[in-house]
């Protein structure tokens, strides 16, 4: 199992690619909301 | 008739109104994803040509379309504001922009990340991607112009005025690939013709599509509430409101 959760991590040899791409769309995503939250908050 | 019109959009029943619509938005955004992410990273079969290194289509497809959908938006709502003196739709242009330069910056970084590995480039000049960089540029241009005046009233005329001008760059970003010799590739999907991605590929684009969608609605309706009560804040609803 761990076997084959370093080889979807790895997706291919791109992970790094991957990875990189998803999680900076996340914090990108995340972030945003937190800013707009916290603008509505402090209106 | 028109009476009618402006009181289906005033600020006061869009507030109330999209005050009830986030957490549906969020909840929807959050579930979405889940099942996006689970059918798209996990169950989706590697690429024969590409591999794994496809799956960055599940973020950079929704990215893209939405960078292009919201300038649109953004065009209907200065032709409102301008045309029938609607200043909600003034409020909605600010909302959208924010959103658009996200969604368009992700769809550049996205496929950047993916060109490394499959043109052997970060960048290239070519029409697709200087077309929506553009894009890019133009949202920024029209945030800028919203720091601009103190005058919000003034700020999202002319605003409006610069979407309009910006909206010829959408027919050049789509049709892109097929007026010039691009590297980037044609249309993956099509409202008019069969979808070029197999379906056990294509089921999870279309579910971080409507991912995306709830999370640009929600974060559209966040922006234009905030702009809301900076504009009306010495209005007597707001003040009931937050009982100040």
């Amino acid at each position: 199992m761990v076997h084959d959760l370093i080889n979807w991590l790895a997706m291919g040899g791109y992970g790094s690619y991957i990875w990189s791409a998803y999680s900076i769309t996340a914090a990108m995503l995340v972030g945003n909301g937190i800013r707009l939250y916290l603008r509505m908050r402090k209106r | 008739m028109w009476k009618t019109l402006h009181s289906l959009v005033s600020m006061r029943n869009f507030y109330t109104f999209s005050g009830r619509l986030l957490p549906w938005l969020l909840g929807l955004t959050c579930i979405f994803f889940a099942i996006g992410l689970t059918t798209g990273l996990v169950i989706a079969p590697p690429d024969y040509q590409q591999g794994d290194a496809f799956r960055i289509i599940y973020i950079h497809i929704p990215s893209a379309f939405l960078s292009l959908s919201l300038y649109a938006a953004m065009g209907s709502m200065a032709v409102a504001l301008l045309v029938w003196r609607i200043q909600l739709a003034g409020v909605l242009i600010v909302a959208i922009a924010e959103a658009g330069a996200l969604m368009t910056f992700l769809a550049l970084l996205t496929g950047s990340i993916w060109g490394k590995p499959m043109w052997g480039t970060w960048w290239i000049w070519d029409a697709r991607l200087t077309s929506e960089f553009i894009l890019l540029l133009m949202y920024l241009a029209i945030l800028a112009i919203k720091q601009t005046f103190i005058n919000p009233d003034q700020a999202h005329r002319l605003m409006a005025i610069i979407v309009l001008v910006g909206l010829i760059d959408l027919p050049i970003i789509h049709y892109s690939v097929y007026w010039w010799n691009t590297l980037h590739q044609g249309q993956t999907l099509s409202v008019f013709a069969k979808p070029k991605i197999d379906v056990t590929m294509l089921y999870p684009i279309v579910i971080m599509l409507f991912g995306f969608v709830s999370y640009v609605a929600w974060s559209v309706l966040m922006r234009a509430r905030a702009e809301i009560l900076q504009i009306n804040h010495r209005q007597v609803w707001i003040k009931e409101l937050y009982g100040t």
